[in-house]
């Protein structure tokens, strides 16, 4: 090789690495989505411009009203800017990585508990923006303005501060078809256990299945009944006794029980064993021969492609446990939200939270319920008609859970509670097996 | 032509600099890391603690990372059997001058070029699906009753599932690499077992087999390195039978949308671990399958 084809070559092989290592740190990518606006008349003064990381898929419903309120922003304040990054879920795990990088992102969004557990070094405290009124707001400050419930769970979990502004409130109650209901002569919804037990027996005499789950929510029934009868902070000592020696106490049993006893009677689906996320939902809304399944409130936008028009959609709490600390008034309930960067500087921070209250009042709350099949976060827009029932359980609602309920929340044995529950719902195995399958894990 | 060592060196430095960069940096900052409590994993060292062996101890006391590991023994073990099985006699078949031998050999490597994401959840919710499913519908037309009953997505059949679509999407590459080698073995030798009355049977265990044994070697290495980092289809199975150590680490360091606890120091002594254990493996697969004596 002489030496004028050596030089060539080092010369490009340094030129490659210089193209790898500026690739790598190239902050552009093909997922981000640029809203724009006009910048049509307006005498707004808010200026910034603004890195928004979603945790909608850029497909969903959700992110699409984002990013039609972002122009309508846009237009009415042209000095700022909003260009977004759709994550999906796995934004939560994404942004507490990318913001310590040194990544510029001045807003995100993800579920309550997400922003103030794993956002907790970024999260911007936004007291002080809540007691102002906004275009949107009907002068009203903003902590009076939308849903208390949301407010207050905001508040909860911020220790009294307040880090975020909630959107699409979520809830995980028992979603049901009203139709069978009716066929089966079931003309209340449930308020306790028994009568719970009572409308699925009537159910099955009428020919229809009572229930279905997919995997991923399956346990929530199991999670709700031990709540209701110890307590949610039973429930996380529960799953994170590391001895396994709770499992053992008669709580536990007393709902695999009842649990077994579903299963006995034939309330669960026959495939239940089998179907894989989002099968059983499908089911339950292409099918019509199913009447019950524990799910969230997102479920009629999941599955509002496959839906009938005539599917009479109802919704019940999850019915008082005799004997249980806590009764039917407690739900488990959450929202998303939108957080602000810390590190904003005041004009940003402040084009950030209007955009915020923005997008979760008025018109574009409005169309957050329309195209999202989501719960309205102004209290001035009405539900979903699907969720329509959603408004009383909310005014009945008294206490809170975490969502999917806390028998879900240690990821050290969710999937081993998760899969001795399948066995347990299908009839594989009795309570007691049930609960022996996970002390024996240990 | 001897060159010069600061010509050699310039020529490996940029080698170097990006191995020493995204290899050698992380692995090191992974290993110290598995020592310490880390609050996120772009946590400035300053804020880890030291814990010494308790990410350790406290890793092999989870029932969860305990079944993971013998989930991946399972899927090495059992996978590896039938892919690199497979894959072997799809390359000895296609080896022959069949008809279509360019197509089939396009089909069986098509799964390599599709989403592992992709083709997971076909074969969840489609192929595999009770009621429609192509396997259970197939076996139903055919009137095998008893093999359309199987429920391959109930709890104890997602690991074989979960193994069979493993299978399908990992045969395309090795086939290759078996069909290339064998392509390279002489026709004469196979023409001489002709002549002796050889059958073909015969031809692969006397002839094929031996000649392309560093080729399966060098497969079973390969095999062996992507299957420590099984995780696509587990995130899409989904399920305590299917969890694999790759997948644990992930969700001990980001946590999941239901669980938002993290704790990266243990996620990192399991990626230790899981290095050790691949490290075990590969010194496994050269001990079963030893060096090829032949040259050709």
């Amino acid at each position: 090789m002489n030496k004028k084809s050596s030089n060539l070559l080092l010369f490009s092989s340094l030129m490659l690495m210089i193209f790898v290592l500026v690739a790598c740190s190239n902050d552009s990518s093909t997922d981000e989505e640029t809203a724009s606006g006009d910048g049509a008349g307006s005498e707004s003064d808010l200026s910034a411009d603004l890195q928004y990381w979603s945790s909608y898929n850029e497909s969903e419903p959700q992110a699409r009203v984002l990013l039609d309120a972002a122009d309508a922003f846009m237009e009415e304040n042209p000095g700022v800017s909003i260009e977004f990054t759709f994550n999906g879920r796995d934004n939560s795990e994404l942004l507490p990585t990318a913001i310590q990088s040194g990544r510029d992102i001045h807003m995100y969004d993800a579920n309550a508990v997400n922003i103030i557990n794993r956002f907790s070094n970024s999260n911007m405290n936004l007291n002080e923006f809540f007691e102002e009124s906004y275009p949107t707001t009907e002068d009203t400050p903003l902590k009076d303005y939308i849903s208390q419930p949301m407010i207050d769970l905001a508040r909860d979990l911020g220790e009294d501060e307040l880090f975020y502004v909630p959107m699409n409130p979520q809830a995980f109650v028992f979603m049901y078809n009203k139709s069978i209901f009716d066929e089966a002569g079931v003309n209340e919804v449930p308020q306790t256990w028994e009568e719970f037990v009572a409308a699925g027996e009537k159910i099955i005499e009428a020919g229809y299945t009572p229930l279905t789950t997919d995997p991923n929510y399956s346990t929530g029934i199991f999670g709700y009944y031990l709540s209701s009868l110890k307590g949610e902070d039973w429930v996380f000592d529960l799953v994170e006794d590391e001895t396994y020696e709770m499992w053992s106490d008669p709580a536990v049993l007393e709902a695999a029980k009842a649990i077994e006893e579903l299963a006995d009677k034939g309330f669960y689906a026959d495939n239940v064993s089998t179907v894989q996320f989002p099968q059983a939902q499908q089911e339950f809304v292409i099918d019509e021969n199913i009447a019950m399944y524990l799910n969230g409130t997102w479920m009629p936008g999941e599955v509002q492609d496959t839906v009938s028009e005539d599917f009479e959609w109802g919704q019940f709490q999850f019915p008082t446990v005799e004997g249980g600390v806590n009764d039917n008034t407690h739900t488990a309930y959450s929202s998303y939200g939108i957080g602000v960067n810390q590190d904003n500087t005041n004009e940003e921070a402040e084009a950030a939270f209007n955009f915020a209250v923005f997008v979760n009042t008025g018109e574009w709350d409005q169309q957050m319920v329309d195209q999202a099949k989501a719960l309205p976060i102004d209290t001035n827009n009405e539900n979903p008609e699907a969720l329509t029932d959603m408004a009383e359980i909310f005014e009945n609602t008294e206490g809170n859970y975490v969502s999917q309920t806390a028998i879900a929340t240690n990821s050290d044995n969710s999937q081993i509670i998760r899969s001795a529950f399948i066995n347990l719902i299908s009839g594989e195995s009795t309570a007691e097996e049930f609960i022996a399958e996970i002390q024996d894990s240990n | 032509m001897v060159m010069k060592k600061k010509t050699i060196f310039m020529f490996l430095a940029p080698a170097l600099i990006l191995f020493g960069l995204f290899i050698l940096y992380p692995v090191v900052r992974t290993v110290i890391m598995s020592f310490f409590n880390v609050n996120t994993i772009t946590s400035p060292t300053n804020e880890w603690s030291f814990v010494g062996m308790q990410n350790y101890i406290d890793l092999f006391s989870n029932p969860t990372f305990r079944i993971s590991m013998v989930n991946i023994i399972k899927i090495w073990a059992i996978t590896g059997f039938f892919t690199l099985g497979i894959a072997l006699v799809f390359a000895a078949i296609l080896s022959t001058k069949i008809f279509g031998r360019k197509f089939f050999t396009s089909i069986i490597y098509l799964p390599e070029v599709i989403s592992v994401i992709a083709i997971g959840y076909a074969w969840l919710l489609y192929v595999f699906n009770s009621q429609f499913g192509l396997i259970n519908s197939f076996f139903s037309v055919i009137g095998l009753e008893s093999l359309s009953n199987i429920e391959w997505t109930s709890p104890d059949m997602l690991l074989i599932s979960m193994i069979i679509a493993a299978v399908f999407g990992a045969i395309g590459q090795y086939t290759l690499m078996y069909l290339s080698a064998m392509t390279r073995i002489p026709e004469d030798f196979y023409n001489v077992a002709r002549i002796e009355g050889q059958n073909s049977i015969y031809q692969f265990f006397k002839i094929t087999l031996p000649l392309i044994k560093d080729v399966i070697r060098t497969t079973a290495v390969l095999f062996t390195t992507s299957t420590i980092g099984f995780f696509a289809f587990a995130r899409v199975f989904s399920h305590i039978s299917t969890i694999t150590p790759m997948l644990f680490t992930y969700n001990q360091i980001f946590g999941t949308e239901i669980n938002p606890e993290t704790n990266v120091g243990m996620g990192a002594a399991s990626g230790v671990m899981m290095s050790l254990v691949g490290i075990f493996f590969f010194i496994l697969s050269n001990y079963i399958i030893k060096k090829s004596d032949y040259e050709y």
